[in-house]
């Protein structure tokens, strides 16, 4: 790992966290004129860590507000599943008593985690408030879980008094700055000491998301801050009935088409099949990552992991996906051969169905995996195909929108990317610009610094390498949000409690990011890929909107 | 010097006004008037233990001129300070969260703009109560003192409750 510290002169700065699994990314701010200073190291695996330029503070000129905190009814909607499915991290600490403490030792109830530092007057009462809240909305017994970021000045008897203070039953979780760091690392936690004139001394600056464990102790949910209390119990009471995989036994000829109901089974764990099978059965976890689901041709991108929750990214697996009407079942059921696709390469994949559904309506759909050695598992998943979709389909015309290019910001695109190494290549023309010309481009939509789901891979980095590859066609990167400056660091605009979309992801009808959309010299969509896409789908994607 | 700190150097409060509907009237050198009204306030149970504690509150300029909050004091903490929440660092790839950091910035001076208004709320604009003289409980009262570049000073009774 790198740490990275202020440069001579600058004020005691502490690493942030290492981070095993997930790259961290993490903008630094450096010292300001007001004599606040915000210096952070950083580590990390694959991905480069990101420096935004020297920010001026944001000017305190108007009323906006940077972050919501009333929470509305559209942020239930807000997608925080955590994928894939897997146990949750360790957390092994010291709790309020001074005795070691285990998250394990919580199976068997839902566990809120958050983390934060005593001394915090805003954001971490505010979480205590909202999950306090929450609780009187929760079914059931719920567990919370407080970690500190702050070991230096909360130990042991500080955390007591503090969830003491609560009274809720609360634990308070402390240890060595070894151990502090080890955990917010495992947990996807950034957290850096801020130094100020401030007569508070230093504060903490810290992810002040809140996770949420099931019972069975994987980590489900990672809740954004300021969701509020309705979110956090929705999720919470929404555990029992989310479904994500029904493993199913290998062979599909027994085909468990359960009519859904309005409470689908819990997901079944492999170890206790619910009926004694001759042949063992091998089950693997499928989680269907597609939003938009139509009537008509689709393209729906699964993730799958075994057993253990291990994601499965083997490029000589093939996946066979069958879709049956559950609405008219003598309809012959779709079967289509999927194809595998890299998100990250080496690291994340999936598996990319392209077939055409017959009708709207829920389907039953299988997936099955076979590898060299043989079959390797199947498993079954829901899904429901909307009558139309929100976004353009395949051979409609492109809607045509004003995107930002570099000449609006005097070539600065730190304006108007958030990319830490923007292409010049991607702010050249506008999509009405393109399209007037009737000239083919690759319009992605996606925010590389505020994508705010698992499916935010290296995106643009391949696209960079995708259009050296295809000198003819055009690429337009658009931010998917309004984004406003904070003195040059750009940052979305809320509204309710998501990013606000800028009017070109609305005009596409875009529900979640990242969106790639191919459109051909007539103007008309020849792709679209959501969320997750791979590099060799833009590559045919482009060869068949130039003729190539 | 950090004007920051100047903020607990007031001393003392005036006579509390009602709290919702406080308002105070100043003119301003430059021409116009400031006329600043506070609603809404109050302020968080806090365990002194923590040391610190948040009021929020929205500050509604009825003027015609700018105004900004430059300071504040309350004998119930130490030091007072207008802090903000802010956003410090990127989101992880694979954080389905925000995942960036939260973090927090004194702020000198809080504009008012004229016939506009600022909401000092969780997650946002605070005023900061450094140095608990004791915990804050719900159903107490606690005096603030807010200055202000035209208006003056305003003394407010706010209400600690929970959010």
């Amino acid at each position: 790992m790198t740490d990275r510290t202020s440069g001579p002169g600058g004020p005691p700065t502490v690493a942030a966290p290492p981070r095993p699994m997930a790259p961290t990314r993490l903008a630094l701010l450096t010292a300001l004129a007001l004599g606040f200073a915000a210096l952070a190291g950083i580590a990390i695996g694959a991905v480069a860590w990101l420096s935004m330029p020297a920010a001026a503070p944001p000017s305190s000129t108007s009323g906006a507000a940077i972050w919501p905190v009333s929470p509305t009814p559209e942020g239930l909607t807000r997608d925080t599943t955590v994928r894939p499915l897997a146990p949750a991290p360790p957390l092994q600490l010291t709790d309020q008593d001074g005795r070691p403490f285990d998250l394990a030792s919580m199976r068997g109830r839902p566990v809120l985690v958050f983390f934060g530092y005593t001394h915090c007057p805003d954001v971490c009462p505010t979480n205590l408030a909202d999950v306090r809240d929450a609780r009187k909305l929760i079914d059931g017994e719920v567990g919370v879980v407080f970690v500190t970021v702050d070991p230096a000045r909360d130990d042991a008897a500080a955390m007591k008094q503090y969830v003491d203070y609560y009274q809720a039953g609360y634990v308070g979780l402390t240890g060595t700055d070894d151990e502090i760091r080890a955990a917010a690392g495992a947990w996807g936690v950034s957290y850096a000491r801020v130094e100020s004139d401030s007569a508070s001394g230093y504060a903490m600056a810290h992810t002040a998301d809140t996770f949420l464990v099931d019972a069975e102790g994987r980590l489900r949910h990672r809740i954004w801050f300021g969701a509020g209390p309705e979110v956090i119990a929705a999720r919470v009471n929404g555990l029992a009935t989310e479904v994500f995989a029904t493993p199913i036994a290998a062979a599909p000829t027994a085909s468990p088409s359960a009519a859904p109901s309005a409470t689908p089974a819990a997901p079944t764990p492999a170890a206790s099949p619910p009926v004694p099978s001759p042949a063992p059965a091998t089950t693997v976890r499928v989680r269907l990552e597609s939003t938009v689901v139509r009537a008509g041709p689709n393209r729906i991108v699964v993730t799958v992991s075994d057993p253990d929750n291990r994601e499965i990214a083997a490029p000589d697996t093939t996946a066979l996906f069958t879709f049956r009407s559950t609405d008219d079942p003598a309809l012959a059921p779709v079967e289509v051969q999927g194809s595998f696709i890299w998100v990250v390469r080496g690291g994340k994949a999936a598996y990319v169905a392209e077939m055409t559904l017959p009708r709207p309506g829920g389907y039953d759909a299988t997936i099955t995996l076979d590898g060299p050695a043989g079959r390797v598992g199947s498993a079954a998943f829901m899904m429901v195909a909307r009558e139309q979709s929100p976004t353009p389909p395949i051979g409609a015309p492109a809607p045509s929108v004003r995107t930002p290019i570099a000449a609006d910001v005097g070539g600065n695109l730190q304006l108007i990317s958030s990319d830490v190494f923007p292409d010049a290549r991607f702010y050249e023309h506008s999509v009405d610009e393109l399209l007037a010309a009737h000239r083919p481009f690759v319009f992605t939509i996606y925010s590389p610094a505020f994508c705010p789901t698992t499916a935010c891979g290296p995106l643009l980095r391949y696209m960079k390498e995708i259009a050296t590859e295809f000198p003819a066609m055009t690429f337009v990167h658009a931010e998917p949000y309004v984004m406003r400056d904070l003195g040059g660091r750009i940052q979305p605009e809320y509204e309710g409690n998501g990013y606000a979309w800028a009017s070109w992801s609305q005009a596409y009808g875009i529900p979640v990011e990242p969106y790639v959309f191919v459109v051909g010299a007539d103007g008309r969509i020849v792709a679209s890929f959501e969320l997750i896409v791979g590099s060799d789908e833009i590559r045919a994607a482009i060869r068949s909107a130039t003729g190539e | 010097m950090n004007p920051a700190r100047r903020f607990s150097r007031l001393g003392g409060f005036l006579v509390a006004a009602l709290v919702v509907g406080a308002v105070a009237t100043g003119c301003s050198s430059s021409g116009g008037t400031a006329e600043v009204a506070i609603t809404d306030a109050w302020a968080r149970p806090s365990s002194a233990m923590a040391s610190a504690g948040a009021a929020y509150m929205t500050i509604q300029n009825n003027g015609t001129a700018t105004d900004a909050l430059v300071g504040a004091s309350s004998p119930a903490a130490t030091t007072v300070e207008v802090h903000e929440t802010v956003v410090m660092g990127s989101p992880a790839p694979g954080a389905s969260g925000d995942g960036g950091m939260m973090g927090m910035q004194p702020v000198e001076r809080l504009e008012i703009p004229a016939g506009g208004s600022v909401q000092l709320k969780p997650g946002s604009y605070h005023i900061m109560l450094i140095g608990l003289k004791e915990d804050l409980k719900a159903g107490d009262t606690i005096e603030i003192t807010l200055t202000f570049e035209k208006a003056g000073e305003l003394a407010l009774s706010v209400p600690v409750k929970e959010g």
